[in-house]
């Protein structure tokens, strides 16, 4: 019999009550006394309602709305890493602490600021607060950012069809059930019941094909050939799903995603309350250390960008000011929505922090979730149906893959193509879809192929943490020029803004510093390329410090970018708050300003 | 509970199933909105072709864009706002 406090089910449970009572106390208390939203007062989509963009929606599918759009697989692979790293327990309190003080707080204040800027979205915003330079600056962040979370996640997708034989059909069957659905819906008018019931029915079979023929099996062509094998293959998917048109592929794809995704996690998190039960308890250590097992990582300040989207994420600030504030009903909706999802995507990350603790073996990568989410499962529901749970949940963690990157791809093209529009000459090939599409691509595998995901999942966590200290910053400039306190942005903003930007300055550190020592890898990842290499009778070493330096180089950029978009915001803070004639310290007694004093 | 707000007599007569409409939100509102927002490029293009002289693009002959002119006068307004709204690339952001 295992102890209760062995297992995830107090501390999943603990979470999951501390976010009730953090959304009933502390953010309703911000809502109220900072924002102070008016039901009454016209929000864009009231405003401008044209029935397009600009449209009333109801709260409830403005949640799940901006949930879906939020969720991928950032609150998955962060703890999965992170409880390996440092242990399950400060992993657990930055899940915890971080989304109740600072993730829930960005996504709910960037969909305000919009709001009560009539619905516009970063862009137009930073401009109009803080300059032209910042918002060029935002554009360039933009680039690197969807570049390292194409190398990221495309990394994890093959590392899971490579991992779990079989899994690839479940995709297989589910792009071609989104094809057919798409098709019976758009061009032969079906309705949308009987067609998703036809679609399902493929993607069922897809399920059944892989159970039944794991082939190829794993490693069939050595681990890195394999690897790199479904990274090319996922490659090539996604390229055609970001270039074809959405109602084609992504669209219903994205719709077919939604029933198995929705059950996965709800699967887990069930079995983790119910562990006690079940008796599965934990595997993996509370605190191994301040420096990391397997790769010497600090724990400050890396595991703050280790685990991204479910504590805090910059992707989301992005997500509510672009479509989701043009479509708030009323003030009092941003909350629920904005924080709603953002409590909602840490359980998320609860449930992936349940999923590796009970894993014996050592995982990186997502696999480790896929793992524990069917030893979790498999303990509720029986051990013969482990292998069941393993495609399930395999084909759940390909599916938050493919749903977010090909989106994300098709935006590193669009903006590429803002980029270059107003240029002249050859470059405007850039702009050229397939051309854009195939540079991320190539790009992207390019960084897979160095076989240094620890370190590419720090850059790019660290970039997404980045953003997310901008959206605070950005927020915090607007309290402070309508005269409101901005305290509850702005700490949480300048601790994201130094721990992110030394983080990427301390993996850019290693990457040069590993360029002048070639001889041994990175890290045991790092090996396989290098046996790889060996096996074709090319010498690893100069390749490898070419990387290195390239990889320093991005990490240079990401310091200096980061820092210069540091200085134009706090210039502007300290500029609106000369110009506000604030002489009191920046918390300030919140009853001195008039609640619903805007401009 | 968490959502629970004071509600007016004319939601109190239509009352949102949560659950359902969460779930349309997570598996349906962004192709929604997609395809609103494709239908509202190919409105703009074809407006733009037969109106396009009320901002300055004087593309079809005068004759057929005042035969087109009853069909399409309903349009005009949320046309031209939409037409000349500021956009942004991080407008086309929303996952």
């Amino acid at each position: 019999m295992v102890s209760i406090l062995a297992t995830p089910a107090p501390y999943v449970l603990l979470g999951l009550v501390l976010y009730y009572i953090a959304y009933r106390l502390y953010s309703r208390w911000i809502d109220k006394r900072v924002w102070d939203p008016d039901p009454k007062r016209p929000t864009p989509a009231t405003m401008y309602m044209d029935g397009v963009e600009y449209f009333p929606v109801n709260r409830y599918v403005l949640y799940g709305f901006q949930f879906k759009s939020v969720a991928a697989l950032g609150p998955i692979v962060g703890p999965v890493l992170a409880v390996q790293y440092w242990g399950w327990l400060p992993s657990l309190l930055w899940i915890i602490i971080g989304v109740i003080f600072i993730g829930w707080a960005q996504d709910y204040s960037a969909m305000m600021l919009s709001v009560r800027n009539e619905g516009r979205s970063f862009g137009p915003i930073t401009y109009n607060l803080v300059g032209r330079r910042a918002r060029s600056i935002l554009l360039s962040y933009l680039f690197i950012y969807f570049w390292l979370l194409t190398g990221a996640f495309v990394y994890i997708l093959a590392t899971a069809a490579n991992g779990f034989a079989g899994t690839f059909y479940t995709i297989f069957g589910t792009l071609l059930g989104g094809v057919l659905l798409g098709q019976l819906v758009f061009k032969a008018r079906w309705n949308i019941f009987y067609a998703t019931i036809l679609a399902l029915i493929v993607v069922v079979i897809g399920y059944v094909i892989g159970y039944l023929v794991p082939f190829p099996p794993s490693n069939f062509l050595g681990t890195y050939g394999s690897i790199m094998f479904w990274a090319i293959i996922f490659a090539i998917i996604l390229g055609i799903a970001a270039i074809v048109p959405l109602p084609t592929l992504i669209l219903p794809f994205n719709y077919l995603a939604f029933f198995p995704a929705i059950t996965s996690v709800a699967l887990v998190i069930l079995s983790a309350l119910l562990s006690p039960l079940t008796g599965i308890g934990f595997t993996k250590s509370a605190y191994v250390g301040f420096t990391a097992s397997f790769t010497g990582f600090p724990l400050w300040p890396l595991l703050f960008v280790t685990i991204a989207c479910g504590a805090i994420s910059g992707w989301h600030s992005l997500v509510s000011s672009g479509t989701t504030s043009k479509q708030v009903e009323s003030e009092i909706d941003a909350l629920p929505v904005g924080g709603g999802a953002m409590f909602t995507e840490s359980i998320v990350a609860l449930s992936s922090f349940a999923a590796i603790s009970v894993v014996a073996v050592t995982a990186l990568g997502a696999n480790g979730y896929v793992i524990g989410a069917a030893t979790l499962a498999s303990g509720l529901f029986g051990k013969t149906l482990y292998n069941a749970f393993v495609l399930f949940f395999g084909a759940f963690l390909l599916f938050m893959g493919v749903t977010v990157e090909q989106l994300v791809i098709r935006y590193w093209r669009l903006v590429l193509a803002d980029f270059v529009e107003e240029r002249k000459g050859a470059i405007k090939i850039l702009g050229n879809k397939y051309v854009a599409t195939i540079i991320v691509l190539v790009l992207s595998l390019a960084l897979i192929a160095t076989f240094t995901f620890d370190y590419i999942w720090e850059y790019f966590g660290g970039t997404n943490q980045l953003f997310a200290g901008f959206a605070l910053l950005l927020v915090a400039t607007y309290l402070t020029k309508v005269k409101k306190p901005s305290w509850y942005t702005l700490i949480p903003g300048s601790f994201m803004l130094v721990t992110t930007i030394s983080a990427i300055a301390y993996t850019a550190y290693l990457f040069i510093m590993h360029s002048f020592n070639t001889a041994k890898p990175l890290t045991a990842l790092q090996q396989l390329f290098y046996t790889y290499l060996t096996s074709i009778g090319v010498t690893p070493y100069p390749i490898v410090a070419t990387f290195d330096v390239i990889a320093f180089i991005v990490g240079v950029a990401l310091v200096v970018l980061s820092t210069a978009m540091g200085y134009y915001l706090y210039k502007s803070i300290v500029a609106y708050r000369r110009e506000a004639g604030v002489t009191q310290p920046i918390g300030g007694k919140t009853t001195m300003f008039k609640p619903g004093e805007d401009k | 509970m968490i959502f629970k707000r004071k509600e007016s007599n004319e939601e109190n007569k239509k009352k949102t199933n949560p659950l359902k409409a969460f779930m349309y939100g997570f598996a349906l509102h962004g192709n929604v909105t997609y395809m609103l927002r494709t239908r509202m490029y190919m409105e703009h293009l074809f407006m733009l072709m037969t109106l396009g002289d009320m901002l300055g693009f004087p593309i079809l002959p005068p004759y057929y864009s005042l035969r087109l002119l009853p069909y399409m006068v309903p349009n005009i307004k949320s046309w031209k706002m939409r037409m000349l709204r500021e956009r942004d690339i991080t407008d086309l952001i929303s996952g």
